[in-house]
């Protein structure tokens, strides 16, 4: 959808609300995207976006999507905390786009652990 | 920082990290410079932080994790066209930077200004963003007013934002 106008925007927001108010707005998890001075030179906005294209393209909007400062793990920036209900933080390093998309296909829909993108477990 | 769009982002979030509650940001591209200009009204720096603030890892923020190269590059990338950055700030009211880079051969590619602009105003509902683009003489305006109640945590709203904006450059 190509949104050309202000008041385009303004409608969503009025749709967008219709249907935030007419279901739970309990969220089951969240993914935290770094986005401080390392993150972004390391591309973070690309992984914020492909994120949310991925959740959205696979219909789901019940995990937050949030930006965070620096973790401090500026050395495998990109870098993305991952919690769905009361789980460990899965903290994954070097998400480019595709790993971002991987992380909503698998951790996300089906709880797997991406095992060679993982940083740590645990709060950072 | 590989683009200049990188540097609004990064130059942005300093905004949001001294507590501003309103960010504008104009962005003025011509054919032989680009003017950037970040204006909040955060906790703003006294004389003695703002001598120090190109310093290369010079941060106020200790108590969290920050690099402090955010504004060091951004001057030294505006000095190789020919620009410069200038900042004031007045404790208490705000900051106010601005940045002319001229478009040499040792500019950087401006780089996709549309997801700087839609990474900052999901970043936080507590910042009132007021964005002006223009390119030689079209420009468009945005404020997330528009956006009051909304959730930005939401995938959904976060992808309509970016292509929001997208739209509104190409529209230039």
């Amino acid at each position: 959808m190509k949104i050309k106008s202000l008041e385009e925007l303004q409608k969503i927001k009025e749709k967008a609300l219709k249907e935030i108010s007419g279901r739970e707005t309990k969220k089951r998890g969240r993914i935290v995207v770094g986005m401080g001075t390392c993150g972004i030179s390391a591309g973070a906005k690309d992984t914020l976006r492909a994120l949310a294209d991925e959740l959205e393209k696979q219909s789901i909007d019940d995990i937050a999507v949030i930006q965070s400062g620096c973790m401090g793990l500026c050395e495998v920036e990109p870098t993305v905390e991952v919690q769905i209900g009361s789980e460990e933080p899965a903290i994954y390093g070097h998400v480019n786009e595709e790993q971002a998309r991987r992380i909503v296909r698998e951790h996300v829909m089906k709880g797997k652990i991406l095992s060679d993108i993982l940083v740590k477990r645990g709060k950072v | 920082m590989r683009t200049i769009a990188d540097h609004v982002l990064d130059i942005a979030q300093n905004s949001v990290n001294a507590q501003a509650t309103h960010v504008k940001i104009k962005f003025v591209e011509d054919r032989e410079k680009i003017v950037i200009k970040i204006r909040d009204n955060g906790c703003g720096m006294d004389e003695e932080k703002l001598s120090k603030i190109f310093d290369p890892f010079f941060t106020t923020h200790k108590e969290v994790r920050r690099v402090g190269l955010g504004l060091p590059f951004l001057k030294q990338n505006a000095e190789l066209t020919g620009g410069y950055v200038h900042v004031s700030s007045t404790p208490k009211i705000g900051t106010i930077l601005e940045a002319t880079l001229f478009k040499t051969i040792d500019c950087q590619p401006i780089g996709d200004l549309a997801g700087a602009f839609a990474t900052l105003v999901t970043s936080s509902t507590d910042v009132i963003w007021e964005i002006e683009r223009c390119l030689e003489k079209r420009c468009y305006e945005f404020s997330s007013k528009a956006l009051d109640g909304v959730d930005l945590s939401s995938p959904k709203v976060i992808k309509m934002i970016f292509e929001y904006f997208k739209s509104m450059e190409l529209s230039l």
